[in-house]
């Protein structure tokens, strides 16, 4: 869909507690216009938790749990359950699109149990983990989601261990529909929550969510720096359908030879995260580590892409 | 307190811990700004990116801004490919 088809009417009201340039707000935005008012949500304990209600207003006009850290997947289950009674004894005529909100501490770390426990039973909802690759709430901590070598407060010196991939964990778990998105791609995230709506069972829905005060850089470059994370490589766009993954947007683009990856250095000058990296001088084997994992991984992605079209070439070739 | 809140402590007597939909949910978050956004008119093509972007709902689909939530971001003149938005430092309000 494209921009101008997108619905006007705003879900999330203007005047929040968020900070300037939040990845969060930003995120919800588009989320919610896909979506639409026939949804309920659960957001766990997060920087949403905070923005969304401060007692007694709440910037958000969809009906809202606010939720306890490690309850994600458990809330959904039995929001989902009691939406189907309700439907079932005709007090509600069309099931709501039960929706989780949770950050990435309240997804990778705390949630993850009863997140796997639900989508193992395929239970009825639509996950939707914004990572923002810290607990930025409470003042920037590691998460399993912090990608290495980045400056959190108790990693002052740079995260020793890599990130997890907890959106390959849910491909795992074999659910119908996995999706990543990122703020710089608005029509591919609109797209995702559209297919992600028309499908049921567990879908998970990761958007990588830049932040100004966690990852320090100016609150006017959230939406520069996650086109950055996709053009460099460090964050993949893709779909995950009946078994098939789909690279999508800028990711597809890379790996189908329309345009280069930006070299990661780019990525990680322009956050003070890494500023480590870059002075009091230059730290060659950490940047050189990160720029060779991301290498290796594109460098298979389209060796694969080309000896499908080279497949297809024979394929159509007329016979002799 | 919002209208809805005040009804209902006058006709139960006591006020629930449910919150109700408000704008400006943080107040007039336009106070939190240095610099504003200012629009030529002239040089946009109404490509909504700014739009979109905007991560407070500011904009609205005919590129006007409401300036008593706008925060000041500075993403909307950041990411307008037209360079239609610039940020101006703004005079301190009394
Ligand atoms: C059981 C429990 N422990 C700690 C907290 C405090 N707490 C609230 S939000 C938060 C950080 C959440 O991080 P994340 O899930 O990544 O969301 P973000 O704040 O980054 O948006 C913490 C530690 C809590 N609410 N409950
Ligand atoms: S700390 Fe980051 S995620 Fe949290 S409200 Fe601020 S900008 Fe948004
Ligand atoms: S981004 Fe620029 S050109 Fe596009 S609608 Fe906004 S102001 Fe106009
Ligand atoms: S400065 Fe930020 S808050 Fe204000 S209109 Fe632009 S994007 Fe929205
Ligand atoms: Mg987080």
């Amino acid at each position: 869909m494209k921009l101008k088809d997108f619905p006007e009417e705003e879900l999330f009201l203007q005047g929040s507690a968020a900070c300037q340039g939040c990845p969060g707000s930003a995120a919800i935005r588009v989320a919610f216009k896909a979506l639409g008012r026939n949804t309920v949500l659960s957001v766990i304990a997060s920087c949403t938790s905070v923005f969304q209600s401060p007692f007694p207003v709440s910037a958000l006009e969809l009906p809202t749990l606010n939720m306890a850290f490690a309850t994600g997947g458990a809330t959904a289950s039995g929001l989902s359950a009691a939406a189907d009674r309700l439907v079932a004894r005709g007090v509600l005529e069309e099931k709501p699109t039960i929706l989780v909100w949770a950050g990435d501490g309240g997804t990778y770390d705390i949630g993850i149990q009863a997140l796997s426990g639900a989508a193992e039973r395929n239970a009825d909802f639509i996950y939707v983990c914004y990572n923002n690759e810290a607990y930025s709430n409470t003042g920037t901590q590691r998460s399993g989601a912090t990608p290495y070598a980045a400056w959190t407060t108790n990693t002052t010196k740079g995260k020793e261990e890599w990130r997890k991939d907890v959106a390959q964990i849910m491909v795992a778990h074999g659910i119908p529909y996995v999706a990543t998105a990122s703020l710089a791609y608005p029509t591919d995230m609109f797209r995702k929550f559209a297919r992600a709506k028309e499908i049921k069972g567990t879908r998970y829905i990761e958007i990588q969510a830049p932040c100004p005060p966690g990852w320090k850089f100016p609150s006017s470059h959230t939406i520069k720096v996650a086109r950055l994370a996709v053009q460099s490589g460090m964050w993949m766009l893709y779909e995950h359908e009946d078994g098939k993954t789909t690279y999508t947007a800028g990711t597809q683009r890379i790996i189908q030879g329309q345009s280069k990856l930006v070299p990661v250095e780019e990525y990680l000058r322009a956050q003070g995260r890494f500023g480590h990296l870059f002075s009091p001088e230059r730290d060659e084997k950490r940047i050189g580590e990160i720029q060779r994992r991301i290498d290796h991984v594109f460098e298979t992605l389209q060796f694969t892409h080309k000896m499908k079209e080279h497949i297809m070439d024979i394929e159509m070739a007329p016979p002799r | 307190m919002p209208k809805r809140k005040k009804k209902e402590a006058e006709e139960i007597g006591f006020v629930t811990t449910l919150s109700v939909p408000s704008e400006g949910s943080a107040g007039l978050t336009g106070s939190w700004r240095v610099f504003i956004p200012v629009l030529d008119g002239e040089r946009c093509n109404k490509c909504l990116l700014c739009w979109i972007y905007c991560p407070e709902a500011c904009i609205n689909k005919d590129i006007r801004i409401n300036y008593d939530y706008c925060k000041g971001c500075g993403i909307c003149a950041e990411e307008c490919p037209r360079g239609a938005i610039s940020m101006v430092k703004e005079e301190k309000k009394q």
